[in-house]
């Protein structure tokens, strides 16, 4: 078994920066932020302001506000109640989803290949009917309305850009099939052409465009209408890493500016970590765990989601004892863990550790309740700002800690017995791949 | 170091000095290499397609019949002025000695029949004058001719031969044009009774533009499905599409001829069925034509079309919908925009072809429906009016490069491709 998901010295979401840097967008995002409300999408814009106006307040009381508080406390805007979807009558690309999406917020589905999130997006933008359940908009049932009517913006993953048109008309076909008086059309495309930085090739045709570009212009033309939801699916997976990284972050910009919900289908998870409110994880059509970033990191639902999310130490083994926080996992007949109980896990079930690679110290000098693991070291991987070890430790290969770099220390060398310690509020127990 | 080595020497320093030299020189290799690959195919385009074209484009100018038959009389023509006056006598004389010359080395038919395209009876005018060959001993050729026939005193005679004995000619590209040199040297129309040909081509072109448009309206709709239906179903409507490629083009419009019948099985089917109680004309008029050579061409239109709507994602119409469209707006301002390449190269190439059409129109058209081969076939084998048939041949090829390069201009060749 896999329990080691990832590669070495891969840089991602998990250090401490990344979160970070989400704070920072927010801080420009902020900066950002249109000052005169009459001009620019007016009712988005009030709410966008009360959203920034609570997260400065939030920034300055808290010094280092963490990602979740600036959740928005607002109301749902879609719920999927028991969704199932199956395209040829056996098997269930969906299976009972229930999950909303609240006003606002920036939602991501996150998972494997084949786990139905595009499936689950389509049935949300009206192109698929749902096999069972229903799907509500507000209080009202969406199931029977036809895709045209649901006034939901979409950006495609290559954009479908409509190659006859110029960017231009690209951007005003929304608002032409809307029969909009044609001087109004021409101040909203230019409006926002504006917001994506792009006036000067509204001429143009999509083809003399470059891969950011035309998703930018995608993006302009699935929010100029000023629909209240906007569906992405996987809208960066076409461009390279830098680019990727500068179109997070306006797509970011632009969901903060506007206040807009955005429902994001993406297979990448530094994307859907470092840019979402909430996160859905599907796999093999359920929904997971859907949580913030931070929740789904930390304290991950079940074993998929500790192994899909991040770097994980997934030893396996038998719960034996539990309480109302805590439950011992017994790796082997002599060895046991304690770490916080997981939902679903009972004396006597199989289980499984989440443990993060940096929650793991080298010593063991902190106090008597914490776990102790004794490893031999396979492999040292000098990181910069960490040493990366890879041990073999309760009989098992792959196990990844990380120790932080001091330049005076004396650097682990493989071959080594090292002994192992971490609390029991740094792990958990989770219940073992139940999908 | 002997001179040789020192040249081969020079060689090796230019060859390092100028990478360019190296550069062309495999350039040119490759060109060579591409060229000895096309040439058995440029030898037979060659030799099936530019030089009977070539031969039919100087036949619509050329022609020596006359000239080769009466070779004195053509050089004394061209110095005289033409009427009201008379040629001199010694034209007369050359004219009797060149028509005995002709009868005797197996020329003059040819020129005759020529001849007679100008006014018809000028064959049997030189028949008659031959056959009372040679000239009686004293008597002046002039008195003799004139004696033979009252025409050899007319100038008009005089004239047309003149014209015909012109090794180069204008008068076939005129005539297809219902046009010829009058009397007084000018172009003038000719009478409205022998005026067919300006009107075949006006037909030709009203025909092939029906069937083109009506092939847009049937094969469109069929290449949307083609195009839509999973690969499966696909494949097999293909098939149907396909097929008729395998049967010849005679027998798809003899099938034709024997179901449109005014007792075939349409007719047949249609009083059956009681929509009509007297049998329909279904052929031998346009009906029947437009029928035929779109059920032929109909194919090159769907295909034509299939092969742009297959390369369009149904990303675009997703995206036109999920921004508001209703489908069917979608559909006229997004996807059909898309195939336009599909419906410009179809039209194009069901159009093209049907200028060229000819058995279907002669099996299933009437007197009202003739296209400009069948004239062209017409002028070939019945007529032996190989001229008039090249200068028809020439305005079709002209007429159709025209049409291309509207095309070209419209829809741009390069986006001209099939399946
Ligand atoms: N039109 C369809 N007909 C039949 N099966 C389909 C159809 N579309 C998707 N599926 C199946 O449904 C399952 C889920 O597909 P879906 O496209 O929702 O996955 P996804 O999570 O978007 O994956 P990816 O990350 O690869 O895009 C897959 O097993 C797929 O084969
Ligand atoms: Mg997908």
């Amino acid at each position: 078994m896999a329990w080691v998901r990832h590669g070495r010295c891969q840089p991602n979401f998990r250090s401490q920066g990344r979160f970070d840097e989400c704070n920072r967008t927010a801080r420009i995002a902020l900066a950002l932020s249109p000052r005169d409300p009459s001009h620019v999408w007016p009712g988005r814009v009030r709410s966008a302001l009360r959203r920034a106006a609570r997260l400065q307040a939030s920034l300055m009381a808290g010094g280092q506000a963490s990602v979740d508080q600036r959740l928005p406390a607002s109301k749902p805007l879609v719920t999927f109640s028991n969704i199932d979807k199956t395209y040829d009558g056996e098997t269930f690309v969906t299976r009972n989803l229930n999950f909303t999406i609240q006003e606002g917020e920036f939602l991501s589905l996150l998972g494997p290949s084949g786990s139905g999130k595009t499936t689950t997006l389509m049935m949300l933008a009206g192109f698929e009917a749902p096999s069972g359940g229903t799907v509500y908009l507000g209080q009202s049932r969406l199931n029977e309305t036809p895709p045209h009517r649901r006034n939901i913006g979409m950006v495609f993953q290559n954009y479908a850009l409509f190659p006859n048109m110029t960017v231009a008309e690209n951007i005003a076909f929304p608002l032409s099939v809307r029969r909009v008086p044609k001087s109004e059309q021409r101040s909203r495309v230019e409006r926002a052409l504006g917001m994506i930085e792009l006036v000067h090739v509204a001429g143009r045709r999509p083809a003399q465009l470059s891969g950011g570009q035309q998703q930018r212009v995608a993006l302009a033309r699935a929010l100029v209408f000023e629909p209240k939801l906007v569906l992405m699916d996987e809208p960066l997976g076409a461009l390279d890493k830098n680019l990727r990284e500068t179109m997070q972050y306006e797509i970011k910009r632009i969901h903060e500016r506007l206040g807009v919900t955005v429902v994001y289908v993406t297979h990448d998870q530094s994307e859907a970590l470092t840019m979402s409110d909430r996160v859905a994880v599907f796999h093999h059509g359920r929904i997971q765990q859907i949580a913030t970033p931070k929740i789904l990191y930390e304290d991950p639902a079940n074993a998929f989601v500790a192994n899909f999310i991040g770097e994980n130490n997934g030893l396996p083994g038998t719960v034996t004892a539990r309480d109302a926080r805590f439950a011992t996992l017994a790796l082997t007949p002599e060895l046991s863990i304690r770490g916080r109980a997981g939902e679903g896990v009972a004396i006597g079930t199989a289980a499984t550790l989440a443990l993060r690679p940096e929650n793991v110290s080298l010593d063991d000098e902190t106090g008597g309740e914490n776990n102790h693991l004794r490893g031999s070291i396979d492999e040292v991987i000098y990181c910069g700002d960490h040493w990366r070890l890879h041990l073999t430790a309760a009989d098992r290969a792959g196990f990844v800690i990380k120790v932080p770099n001091k330049t005076a220390m004396a650097p682990p060398q493989p071959g080594m017995v090292a002994t192992m310690s971490w609390s029991p509020d740094d792990c958990k127990i989770v219940a073992a791949d139940g999908a | 170091m002997s001179a040789r080595e020192a040249t081969a020497l020079d060689g090796v320093r230019s060859r390092t000095v100028d990478p360019r030299a190296g550069y062309r020189a495999a350039q040119r290799r490759e060109s060579m290499r591409a060229f000895l690959l096309a040439v058995p195919l440029l030898i037979f385009l060659a030799m099936t397609f530019i030089v009977p074209i070539g031969k039919l484009l100087i036949m619509s100018v050329k022609t020596d019949e006359v000239a080769n038959a009466v070779p004195k009389t053509a050089a004394l023509l061209a110095r005289w002025p033409g009427p009201p006056a008379l040629p001199s006598r010694q034209t007369f004389e050359a004219l009797a000695a060149d028509l005995q010359a002709a009868q005797d080395g197996g020329t003059l038919a040819s020129a005759a029949r020529r001849l007679n395209t100008y006014e018809p009876g000028f064959r049997s005018l030189l028949l008659k004058t031959v056959r009372q060959m040679p000239i009686a001993e004293g008597e002046q050729a002039d008195e003799a001719l004139l004696r033979i026939d009252r025409r050899w005193g007319e100038p008009e005679t005089w004239r047309l031969l003149g014209r015909a004995a012109h090794r180069w000619t204008p008068d076939f590209l005129l005539t297809a044009m219902d046009h010829r040199v009058g009397v007084s040297g000018a172009i003038e129309p000719v009478e409205p009774s022998q005026a067919i040909y300006v009107g075949a081509f006006v037909r030709t072109f009203a025909i092939s533009a029906s069937v083109a448009l009506i092939c847009l309206v049937l094969g469109y709709p069929v290449a949307f499905l083609l195009a839509t239906l999973p690969a499966r179903q696909s494949n097999f409507l293909m098939i149907f599409v396909i097929v008729p490629f395998w049967t010849s083009l005679l027998v798809r419009t003899t099938a034709w001829y024997v179901l449109l019948q005014p007792n075939g099985v349409f007719n047949a089917l249609l009083i059956r069925s009681g929509l009509t109680t007297a049998p329909m004309a279904l052929m031998f008029n346009r009906t029947g034509v437009l029928i035929g050579m779109t059920h032929v061409l109909l194919p090159f239109m769907i295909l034509a079309n299939y092969a742009v709507m297959r390369g369009i994602s149904p990303a675009y119409q997703r995206a036109a919908v999920s921004l508001g469209a209703h489908p069917a707006l979608a559909f006229l301002r997004i996807y059909v925009p898309l195939t336009l390449p599909g419906i410009g190269t179809g039209a194009f190439l069901v159009f093209v072809l049907a200028l060229g059409y000819y058995i279907t129109p002669a099996l299933l058209g009437g007197a009202g429906d003739e296209m400009i081969s069948q004239l062209v076939a017409l002028q070939m084998d019945r007529q032996l009016n190989w001229g008039l048939a090249g200068a028809l041949s020439v305005y079709l090829v002209v007429f159709t490069l025209a049409v291309y390069v509207v095309f070209n201009r419209l829809v741009g060749i390069d986006r001209l491709r099939l399946g």
